[in-house]
């Protein structure tokens, strides 16, 4: 069912700020989809507004095929992950897992099972007994997660759940939730800032800028056939050129006026064997280059024009200032419109 | 260093001398058999607390004052907690503006407010000690705001209780179960206030209930013209009771700052 | 029509405050403008300020109030540093017993007073029986006495406003020394003006308008007998054959506006503390 989640017309104002506007959109059954935009584009608003705690929404949101719209938040079978944890710091960890589980009508042993298998599945069975102080940033989000996962709600929805952690433990965990969401079944809302979090992620990725939707497809097509300029700024690095500035640089045949897209990777300083025919061939100089370790990013200046470009970091760098020859990928350029 | 702090210690044991000598020479006063024509006291005695205490009326006095405290305390709780945390969580907006109006209390004091309330409630079949039950909680507004603020702001309580209703608690059920025990300090604080608040009061109780509902400080008052020696023993009972809030007062918010 | 359970507590709420204070206070206003007979005008207000009686009140409430806070203040500048320079934990019992005593106001304070200081109080039975005149001229039900009385919990509760400020300057004063070296002219331009001479200047007005406000202590010690604004008012209403409530109401308006006056200023010190703070 790829319709899973169905939100038609959403409207959202603060005050007489509107913030969302006639917002569409429809989520695939147990996958995770990620919200990817810029800050204050509105995706924790359109979060909110579909777990209900966002009470000036305006719409329809329809879950698993019934309408949900009207439904109080603790009506509506929704998780939702802060970046905050919001772990209740009164309740040790087993009691706050066990928290949703006691509102029901369970009795106390089958809730210390499902808490002790939850508990298990993030690999906090040993901190059990501890309160949520007493626990790191990472630990703390995994009770966080395993509290709502045990209510097995239709969506869970997770706002930069990682945000605050850092780099070592943000990589890890995120292929955790990747993991527990393909044992579980639990369809996901995932919203980061981060891109390559995004795209390790997804399956399904949403990108909104301005309260409204600029693109929806599978983490490869975002990235490789952006629909307009904005999705090609946003997503990845680029060089963005002109159809007569292509032709300056000896690729004719192309509309003089539109834009056109180059992704740095395809652009390269060695002749590809098996793409001979597709390359185009150009000279210019390097004006600048940053090292990202595995790989270094130079920047190729001809005449006005400014290319970026990228190289694996397995050769000796090449010098600011010297001449090279570059090959540009002609099956790679992409038109925007 | 010792010699440096001299001049400190000496200034604040002076200070607290001074402060504490009207409560000693009560308390003597209230010990004393008699005290006319000697440099000490001719004797020792508690017959005037023995007295006090087991007057019926003295008991019927102290009834009514916890009485008038523990409804001024429960209407105050019942009211302010929900609203202060209702604005900390979702409306900053009000919260701004309602900064002047908890502020007002202090602003105005109990002698120019029963002014306006006797006119006010004057034909108005209300029983008036409700009113002053309504009064005695809002004149602790101010210092009930401000305890309860820090308490707010000091978590992030808003998704907390948002947390809370997302696994299937309403908003009440969420707010005893997640809220009330992380605001404990905060709430004995306001507690203690509201009910000292209720305890201390003399002029509204008095002007606005023209004396009729007789409470310990109006009792004091009272006694302090017959019978000096059972004026003296309320006095030191009422400074204890005092005593005794502050310190739980301070034990509780100091309990909480280290822990 | 349902209504939301907030809303229901924010209408109780401002119900509460509406009952007990926006509509009182409103009552007030609206009949100090009202005389007993029945008509409308300015003639209690005229009264106030014509007949000397009501004129010399406002005067001695005036004079008082600053005479014992300005008293209370210099004590408590002196208590407030001496607090600073303690170890925490006396600090913090000190704090404790300056809360109790700035609450153990009015009648059993005055009766205290009277057991200490009255006529046949116990310093008096003392110099008696001496044949020593401890006391000098000093008279509870006096001008002095009822200073003294204020100072029983006007200086505490100096300390407690003006301790923070000390311990500012405190700590400004560590800082200096230890980053540039103690420069007094810098030390007067960065922590004294910006920080000390607001700290005091509010806590004089809170002392003041807490003097201001003081009826019971007053009432307990001297009944109706000496006039303030604040006993007036309490003869006005209480009751008695000199019962007139919208001159009542007529004072504690004229007594409103000039704590309203006071909590501006207070507020403009702050402000400009602010802003001499981001400098
Ligand atoms: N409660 C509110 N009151 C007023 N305006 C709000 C409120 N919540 C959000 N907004 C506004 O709505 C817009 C979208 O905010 P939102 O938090 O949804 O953005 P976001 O995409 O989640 O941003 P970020 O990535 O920074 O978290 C912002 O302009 C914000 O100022
Ligand atoms: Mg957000």
């Amino acid at each position: 069912m790829s319709e899973f989640l169905k939100i038609e017309n959403l409207n959202v104002t603060f005050g007489k700020e509107t913030v969302i506007e006639n917002l569409n959109l429809s989520i695939p059954e147990n996958a995770i989809t990620v919200f990817l935009g810029p800050s204050g584009s509105g995706k924790t608003t359109v979060l909110r507004s579909i777990s209900g705690l966002n009470r000036n929404a305006q719409g329809k949101i329809l879950l698993d095929g019934k309408d949900i719209s009207e439904l109080p938040v603790n009506k509506r079978n929704i998780g939702v992950i802060f970046q905050s944890y919001a772990l209740f710091p009164n309740m040790s960890v087993f009691d706050n897992v066990a928290y949703g589980l006691k509102a029901q009508r369970i009795g106390k042993a089958e809730i210390k099972q499902s808490v002790e298998d939850m508990l298990k599945l993030v690999n906090m069975n040993e901190k059990a007994n501890s309160f949520p102080d007493d626990l790191s940033g990472g630990q703390k989000q995994r009770v966080a997660i395993a509290r709502s996962m045990i209510m097995k709600p239709k969506l869970l929805l997770l706002d930069e759940p990682l945000s605050a952690l850092d780099a070592k433990i943000r990589v890890e965990l995120r292929e955790q939730i990747k993991e527990y969401q393909q044992k579980l079944g639990i369809t996901m809302i995932f919203v980061t800032h981060d891109q390559a979090e995004a795209m390790a992620i997804a399956d399904n990725v949403v990108v909104i800028s301005d309260g409204k939707i600029q693109q929806q497809g599978a983490p490869w097509d975002i990235y490789t056939k952006p629909s307009n300029e904005f999705m090609a700024t946003f997503i990845g690095d680029h060089n963005i050129l002109s159809g007569s500035e292509l032709k300056s640089l000896g690729i004719n045949n192309l509309s003089l006026e539109q834009k056109y897209l180059i992704r740095p990777e395809s652009i390269t300083l060695n002749k590809l064997a098996e793409s001979i025919a597709d390359e185009v061939e150009c000279n210019g100089q390097i004006i600048s280059a940053v090292n990202y370790g595995n790989r270094i990013q130079y920047v190729i200046a001809k005449d006005t024009l400014r290319l970026k470009m990228e190289a694996l970091n397995h050769t000796l760098p090449l010098k600011i200032g010297s001449q090279v020859k570059v090959f540009i990928n002609k099956a790679k350029i992409l038109q925007l419109n | 260093m010792k010699v440096k702090k001299r001049t400190p210690k000496i200034i604040l044991t002076i200070i607290f001398i001074y402060l504490l000598l009207p409560i000693v020479a009560t308390f003597l006063y209230s010990i004393s058999t008699s005290w006319i024509n000697t440099v000490l006291p001719e004797g020792l005695t508690f017959k005037w607390y023995a007295q006090l205490v087991f007057n019926p009326e003295f008991l019927n006095v102290v009834l009514r004052s916890l009485v008038l405290s523990i409804f001024t305390t429960i209407l105050g709780l019942v009211i302010f907690v929900p609203v202060i945390f209702y604005m900390n969580i979702y409306n900053q907006k009000l919260k701004a503006k309602m900064r002047y109006i908890t502020m007002l209390p202090f602003i105005i004091p109990g002698i120019i407010l029963v002014t306006g309330l006797i006119q006010l409630y004057k034909d108005i079949p209300i029983p008036k000690i409700v009113i002053l039950v309504m009064v005695l909680s809002v004149m602790s507004l101010p210092l009930v705001y401000q305890t309860l603020n820090n308490v707010f702001i000091s978590k992030d309580f808003k998704s907390m209780f948002e947390q809370s209703q997302l696994l299937g608690y309403g908003p009440v059920k969420s707010f005893m179960f997640v809220i009330v025990p992380n605001i404990k300090t905060g709430l004995i604080v306001s507690t203690l206030l509201l009910f000292s608040a209720g305890l201390g009061d003399y002029v509204i109780t008095n002007l606005f209930l023209g004396g009729n509902y007789i409470t310990l400080k109006i009792y004091m008052y009272r006694l302090m013209a017959v019978n000096g020696n059972a004026g003296s023993v309320l006095t030191i009972i009422y400074f204890i009771m005092l005593s005794i809030l502050s310190a739980i007062l301070i034990r509780t918010t100091s309990k909480a700052k280290k822990g | 029509m349902k209504m939301s359970l907030k809303n229901r507590f924010l209408l109780l709420f401002v119900l509460l405050i509406c009952l007990v204070l926006i509509f009182p206070i409103g009552v007030m206003i609206i009949s100090s403008f009202n005389s007993q007979d029945g008509s409308w005008g300015l003639m209690n207000y005229q009264e106030l300020f014509t007949n000397h009686y009501y004129r010399n009140a406002i005067g001695h409430s005036l004079t008082l109030s600053l005479s014992a806070s300005l008293f209370s203040e210099v004590i408590a500048i002196l208590g407030a540093w001496s607090l600073t320079k303690m170890s925490s934990s006396v600090k913090e019992s000190l704090v404790t017993i300056f809360n109790l005593a700035s609450s153990f106001a009015g009648v059993p304070l005055a009766f205290s007073l009277i057991i200490l200081l009255g006529n046949s109080g116990v310093l008096h039975v003392i110099s008696k029986s001496l044949d020593i005149n401890i006391l000098g001229s000093i008279n509870v039900y006096s001008w002095l006495g009822i200073v003294i009385a204020y100072s029983f919990f006007e200086i505490p509760l100096g300390i407690l406003f003006l301790y923070p400020t000390f311990e500012e300057i405190d700590q400004g004063w560590k800082e200096a020394s230890d980053t540039l070296g103690v420069s007094n002219c810098f030390f007067l331009k960065k922590v004294i003006y910006p920080v000390l001479v607001p700290g005091l200047v509010e806590t004089l007005i809170i002392l003041f308008a807490n003097a201001m406000g003081t009826y019971e202590t007053v009432f307990a010690l001297t009944g109706n007998n000496i006039t303030f604004i604040s006993t007036i008012i309490g003869s006005l209403i209480g009751g008695e054959i000199t019962s007139n409530i919208p001159l009542a109401g007529a004072l504690s308006v004229v007594f409103g506006l000039v704590m309203i006056a006071l909590v501006i200023m207070g507020n403009l010190l702050v402000r400009t503390k602010r802003i001499t703070e981001g400098k």
